[in-house]
């Protein structure tokens, strides 16, 4: 998410989102964000574009509002979609202590054929007994560790460890924060599903990204269709 | 206050023209925020997301 102010030119994501989080605006900004990203899949689709997997960052201060799935329920019923995945993004954080309104929250998400990943997966908290209970399909390893992967052994001990017990656990694992082909060949090597950062691409307008997927070919464009899973009912 | 807080249990700081300072650009950034939406100033950005076993886009 970009914003940019008539004065002030961009400004930082960060500070503008954790101002969002503290003030409350953030429940606005979660739900302008989700219409946009409904609107540019439903765009996608009338282009007969190929579209990827949409990954939507929901932080805990909107999951825990009273009104969050009714204003998804709403929001989705507005596009046709059909057929594409969407995600929503969480950090580990939401699960501090063992939450059953979480749990419930969260598979009544699944329920609405959203999956959900864990974000900066390792960063934070997460209990291997949480882990079991949670309805999220995806591990998103925070870039962290990735970073010194090719120089620090036990970095790449961390990242072989995460894989390996996110494909037990029958999970999609994104790596975050690629920047070099040697981190990307290790990954590939460890059995890392998919990979995100500056290597692969920076964040881009819409338009830069169909370009980027247009370049690619049809064939392989309609394996990675089929490697994707649920789809929004 | 905050400020204080962070520095550890009975410190005290002297409140600062550079406080005040922060404190209003804050507050200025807290206003135009609220109005980013309709202002039509936000947009989203896509980063992408590759399959590693085939090499093509997969995600944003």
């Amino acid at each position: 998410m970009r914003w940019y102010n008539a004065e002030k030119s961009a400004i930082d994501p960060e500070q503008f989102i954790s101002y969002a989080e503290e003030n409350g605006f953030i429940i606005q900004l979660g739900k302008w964000d989700m219409q946009e990203a409904l609107k540019q899949c439903e765009k996608w689709k009338v282009e007969h574009q190929i579209i990827p997997r949409i990954a939507i960052n929901v932080s805990a201060r909107q999951l825990h509002d009273e009104s969050f799935l009714a204003d998804v329920e709403e929001i989705f019923s507005n596009f046709n979609i059909n057929g594409t995945t969407i995600e929503f993004e969480i950090t580990e954080n939401l699960f501090l202590g063992d939450d059953q309104h979480t749990l419930d929250l969260l598979s009544n998400i699944n329920c609405m054929g959203i999956e959900l990943a864990i974000d900066d997966f390792g960063k934070g908290y997460s209990s291997l007994r949480s882990l079991k209970k949670l309805p999220v399909q995806t591990f998103k390893i925070d870039k962290l560790f990735v970073k010194d992967i090719v120089t620090d052994s036990d970095s790449l001990a961390i990242v072989r460890a995460i894989i390996a017990l996110g494909r037990e656990l029958n999970k999609e694992i994104i790596v975050e924060g690629v920047e070099t082909a040697e981190q990307l060949d290790i990954l590939r090597g460890l059995g890392c599903h998919h990979a995100q950062g500056y290597y692969i691409g920076r964040p881009g307008s819409a338009q830069e990204l169909t370009k980027m997927m247009n370049s690619t070919s049809q064939l392989n464009n309609a394996r990675t269709i089929m490697s994707s899973s649920i789809g929004i009912k | 206050m905050d400020n204080a807080k962070q520095r550890g249990r009975g410190k005290y700081v002297y409140f600062s023209e550079s406080m005040q300072d922060d404190i209003r650009e804050k507050s200025s950034l807290e206003t135009d925020l609220f109005r980013s939406i309709e202002r039509n100033e936000i947009s989203l950005m896509y980063q992408p997301q590759i399959d590693l076993s085939t090499g093509q886009v997969s995600g944003v």
